[in-house]
């Protein structure tokens, strides 16, 4: 990897406040973090390409005297993509001088991240599985009625028996596994910040000043003020093209009255381990609203 | 950190020594120059895969509130294609100190080579067209027995189907080739133009001269033991595939 500045990175499991997270940040001056990239379709293309570019290396070595080919190494193929990585996040980042990238899927592959850039910042937001369940619910319906991808959607239904209360455990039981992994991958590593989408939500202007202060960014009252303004739900609905992905309302009741009590006992229990060890306090839930 | 000077290009026209200059950039201690590469494949991918990319971002950021995504940009991608070849070639580079790659499609882009690389070096081998055509109407001729592919149908079907039409024809693309080619180099002190009939004939002051250009040690042991093992016979002798030779 070069010498030069690593981008941050932002992430965490559909429907977490990832994008809450990646617009906060945004709307900072000093920070740029553009809407949400998809880098595990670029490792994908890349371990490809070079599969069949050594191909046709070897084929051109045959053909040209067969002196023996050097293909391109896994490690090499590993350092293009890192390459990749840091020139997208300052191509992006309009000469703001704190750049990062946002892809939701980075956690599943956050010990490979934290290799390639040893130096960066990696923030993850959390959100407790009840809600976080019955967000992917509402989004997956929203996501299929526009745009028709009846194959995903399929899939979706099955995997959540066809029931809010299927959705939340199926995905519960996944984020469970995840966390586990993301924290034994991370450990007490300084460099990476684990958020809770709760707390962000609830204390807006206590979050943002942690989320600023871990990236070095400037975190005077009066910005930080602003940008929390900038950061509720109405406003950021208001100025948006696609208000129906703001209709959940960012709730933080542990799915409140819509959801029975068993199915929230069961849910928490499955997350239980790795939530406490983000900080998650599960003895008392917020009022049903 | 790469060295920006690194990697060094060579190249030339199929059948006017390219590989024989790869293969004596390669054979010196400090100098690192793998069998030839296709960066025009790189090139594509790069480009096919980021408009792809780009449209996924924007369905992405439509699903996600509508904001605009900021799409990778084409300069971006010329980067990305320069970095490429930075990591190939030091990958390849087996800890020698002076890294570069071959291809032959680069002497037809010099000039945006040139541009993307602007402190790196970059040899070229030219050589007659006579002798470069019927190398290819043999070279093609060989590889169409063996592999029995369109490519070199194609190839031998481009002329009137004789040898001497072959030789008027290359003769005359060669003209146009390099035209624009020494157009493009000016006097580029950074590109050094070797014919192929002077490095055959006298072979050791032709090493000296290309191992100069590079930085590299030109001591006479060097020289003589490069020369001595790049006789055709020797390097036949060596070699898995001996009718290249």
């Amino acid at each position: 990897m070069t010498a030069q500045k690593p981008p941050f990175f932002c992430f965490g499991s559909p429907k977490s406040g990832t994008t809450f997270l990646q617009r906060m940040l945004d709307a900072h001056p000093q920070i740029s973090c553009p809407s949400e990239q998809l880098t595990s379709e670029l490792a994908k293309n890349l371990q490809q390409f070079y599969a069949a570019y050594n191909e046709g290396l070897a084929i051109v070595d045959d053909r040209t005297g067969g002196q023996g080919v050097r293909p391109i190494s896994k490690q090499a193929v590993e350092r293009i993509f890192a390459c990749h990585v840091q020139v997208m996040a300052e191509d992006t980042a309009q000469g703001k001088p704190i750049f990062g990238l946002s892809d939701n899927a980075l956690g599943l592959n956050i010990g490979k991240f934290l290799r390639m850039f040893p130096t960066a910042k990696f923030i993850r937001i959390v959100r407790n599985p009840v809600d976080r369940g019955v967000s992917l619910w509402r989004y997956n319906h929203q996501v299929h009625k526009k745009t028709g991808t009846a194959a995903f959607y399929a899939k979706f239904m099955k995997a959540s028996a066809g029931t809010v209360e299927g959705c939340i455990l199926h995905y519960a039981a996944i984020e469970a596994e995840d966390l586990r992994n993301f924290i034994a991958a991370v450990g007490d590593n300084p460099n990476v910040l684990t958020i809770r989408y709760e707390d962000f939500s609830q204390a807006r202007v206590a979050g943002l000043k942690q989320v600023y202060e871990f990236l070095g960014a400037e975190t005077s009252p009066q910005l930080l003020e602003e940008l929390a303004v900038q950061g509720q739900i109405g406003a950021m609905a208001q100025v948006s093209k696609n208000k129906a992905f703001f209709s959940g309302g960012g709730r933080t009741d542990f799915g409140g009255n819509r959801i029975s009590p068993e199915i929230r006992r069961q849910a928490l229990e499955i997350v239980k381990g790795p939530m406490q060890r983000l900080g998650y306090d599960l003895t008392t839930l917020p009022e049903a609203h | 950190m790469i060295n920006p000077a690194l990697p060094f290009f060579c190249s030339g026209l199929a059948k006017s020594g390219t590989t024989f200059l790869q293969r004596m950039l390669d054979a010196h201690p400090q100098i690192s120059c793998p069998s030839e590469h296709a960066f025009r494949t790189v090139f594509e991918n790069l480009n096919a895969f980021y408009d792809a990319y780009n449209e996924g971002l924007e369905l992405v950021a439509r699903r996600t509130g509508g904001q605009k995504p900021r799409v990778v940009s084409k300069k971006a991608i010329r980067q990305m294609f320069v970095m490429h070849l930075q990591v190939m070639a030091k990958d390849a580079s087996q800890g020698k100190p002076i890294f570069g790659l071959n291809d032959n499609a680069l002497l037809q882009n010099y000039a945006l080579f040139a541009k993307m690389f602007p402190r790196a070096k970059f040899l070229f081998i030219v050589r007659n067209p006579i002798d470069r055509a019927l190398s290819l109407w043999d070279h093609n001729h060989k590889l169409f027995e063996i592999e029995k592919s369109d490519v070199h149908l194609r190839f031998l079907k481009s002329f009137d189907g004789t040898l001497d039409g072959c030789v008027i024809d290359i003769a005359s693309r060669d003209a146009k080739c390099f035209t624009t080619f020494l157009d493009a180099v000016g006097d580029n002190q950074n590109a050094l133009i070797i014919k192929y009939e002077d490095l055959s004939h006298d072979r050791v002051t032709g090493l000296g001269r290309i191992y100069d250009f590079l930085g590299a040690t030109t001591a006479p042991d060097v020289l003589q033991m490069i020369a001595a093992e790049s006789d055709i016979g020797t390097m036949a002798k060596a070699s898995n595939s001996q009718g290249f030779f």
